[in-house]
């Protein structure tokens, strides 16, 4: 049979693999000749593996063995290239990465081999996952699928595209601060962030330790929990790692946030999108509360002194000695200067440079310090406001994806992308974004909902809800 | 907006050597967004909120692999190497 990549989901491709419609392999090919056609227009893989059929082959096999009960046996996906796969190069879509090859598979990475996922391929970035359009990727933009003036969001941009373009079933990003959720919404299709500590972050290139989780980019909300059904659960090379609850009954509450929408550069647009979207849930039976959350308008600044803090311990490792490239100098600290100088991308030493103000010791009470105990106030917020609700509703993002350039000189412009999705990292809920509709000019709206810590099942349910 | 010579010497603790128009455009977003950051003084003041609540998890420093089980592939991501030690500048004058 022809294989509907248009329309598929991996339960859809289970059953027609159990059911013997097509092979790991056909599927497989499938999508080799959708990337080898189309990926010249969007520029999202950075590496097609060369041994996919071979996977595919290996998956075949278990299937012949009458292994029916395993949804993710031959499905196949792209690889945010953060992730790190076992003898496999991996970049961070940074230039000082160049010739790295994964000493050890990611704890994710390898529960996904132990089901048989087929990997496709490690998909752009913007470097070192910092940013909010992949413009920061050392091999270029990603560009929208919708629209290729437009950019495909980021940092997990070339993973959300492809999974919009068909050139992967599924994929895998890692969110900091709206990295998988942002640019799910910007092509269209569901983005999941799990609660912070529920997937192991062992063998992801670490970004804000505090912050990052890996998570899946689908084409339905059942796709991302299959996912995260196998990627998450207690690591014992990640002590964050924690065990979520059971699915609990659902609140037949949603929360919105007092005043979350007058805040500026909101596009009217998505405004009425969400209006739409309230409708909608009261359609579905929800009741709407309007809550208080005195401190999630400042999720954005907690976030912007807290990531670049932690970037700039994390990124010190990049000293031209232990990891891919150098800049060769006359003596040791002229290497350290010229290689990290040479080879890493603007924003990544904006963020290094930032982080160092910060945690300086003039500054760190009056930044650091305050940050902290601001987010322990954002977390006080949700704790409240899951009292009552079963998830807070937002839009995922103040615009439709925005064109190619157009922030690209304004860091802080760029940073407001962000405003909606930082607060679920700071707060370590889980939040998934799914798709809302369009706008006039064809371009995709997200819904974010978030949930209550540990209690990614609910939020799973409840987005479903959404999808009908 | 911040000195070129608070961005110079920012960049030299962060071990970046910049070049000239990285300087300027560096004051210039540095500064803007150190300005925006510094809105967190007005939500939080020194004394009312709680201390947050962060904790170390241990382990114990146990040995779980073998003997050189990693040591090649480790190695081998170095720039330059020597055998089985990752060479380097010399670090003592």
């Amino acid at each position: 049979m022809t294989i509907d990549l248009k329309n598929l989901t991996i339960e859809k491709a289970h059953k027609h693999l159990i059911g013997g419609d097509f092979t790991a392999r056909e599927l497989a090919e499938a999508y080799l000749k959708n990337i080898e056609e189309k990926n010249k227009d969007i520029n999202a893989y950075l590496e097609v593996f060369s041994d996919v059929l071979l996977q595919a082959d290996k998956a075949d096999l278990r299937f012949k063995n009458g292994e029916k009960d395993n949804a993710l046996l031959g499905i196949p996906m792209a690889l945010k290239d953060n992730l790190l796969v076992e003898g496999r190069r991996v970049t961070c879509a940074s230039k000082i990465m160049e010739g790295y090859v994964a000493p050890y598979s990611a704890t994710a990475i390898q529960k996904l081999i132990e089901k048989g996922v087929v990997f496709l391929g490690r998909v752009n970035m913007d470097e070192f996952a910092m940013g909010a359009s992949t413009e920061n990727s050392a091999f270029g933009v990603t560009k929208n699928p919708h629209d290729v003036t437009r950019v495909s969001g980021g940092s997990s941009g070339g993973s959300a595209a492809v999974v919009a373009a068909n050139l992967a079933l599924c994929a895998l990003g890692s969110d900091t601060g709206g990295s998988i959720r942002q640019p799910s919404a910007f092509c269209g299709v569901v983005g999941y962030k799990p609660s912070y500590g529920a997937v192991s972050r062992h063998g992801l290139v670490a970004m804000s330790s505090s912050l990052d989780q890996i998570g899946p980019i689908t084409n339905s909300v059942e796709d991302s929990k299959i996912i995260f059904d196998c990627i998450a659960g207690v690591d014992s090379y990640d002590a964050t790692t924690i065990s979520i609850n059971e699915s609990a009954l659902i609140k037949k509450k949603i929360g919105i946030v007092k005043g979350l929408l007058d805040i500026e550069g909101i596009d009217s647009e998505v405004k009425k999108n969400f209006e739409e979207s309230i409708e909608k849930a009261k359609g579905l039976g929800f009741e709407i509360v309007e809550l208080e959350m005195p401190h999630i308008s400042h999720a954005l600044e907690v976030y912007y002194i807290i990531c670049p803090a932690e970037v700039s311990s994390n990124m010190s490792r990049f000293d031209g000695m232990r990891f891919g490239k150098k800049v060769g100098g006359s003596n040791l600290l002229e290497e350290y200067l010229e290689t990290r100088g040479q080879l890493l991308g603007s924003e990544v030493k904006r963020r290094i440079m930032i982080g160092t103000y910060v945690l300086s010791s003039g500054y760190y009470d009056a930044f650091y310090g305050k940050a902290n105990k601001a987010r322990e106030l954002i977390k006080k917020d949700f704790e409240n406001a899951f009292e009552t609700v079963g998830a807070v509703m937002t839009p995922t993002t103040p615009s439709p994806a925005f064109k190619i350039g157009e922030k690209s000189n304004d860091p802080l412009q760029m940073y407001l992308a962000d405003v909606f999705t930082v607060t679920a990292n700071i707060a370590g809920v889980p939040a998934i974004s799914i798709p809302s509709g369009v706008s006039k000019d064809g371009m995709p709206f997200g819904l974010q909902l978030m949930g209550a810590y540990k209690n990614d099942a609910a939020l799973f349910d409840i987005a479903k809800e959404f999808e009908r | 907006m911040i000195s070129k010579i608070e961005i110079e010497k920012l960049a030299n603790l962060s071990r970046l050597a910049l070049t000239l128009p990285e300087k300027d455009s560096f004051s210039n977003e540095i500064g803007a967004i150190l300005g925006y950051i510094s809105n967190i003084n007005s939500l939080v003041s020194n004394d009312d909120v709680p201390q947050y609540a962060h904790k170390n998890i241990l382990r114990e420093d146990l040995v779980l692999h073998t003997t050189g089980e990693y040591t090649d592939r480790l190695v081998a991501n170095a720039p330059e190497r020597e055998g089985n030690f990752v060479k380097v500048k010399k670090i003592l004058g």
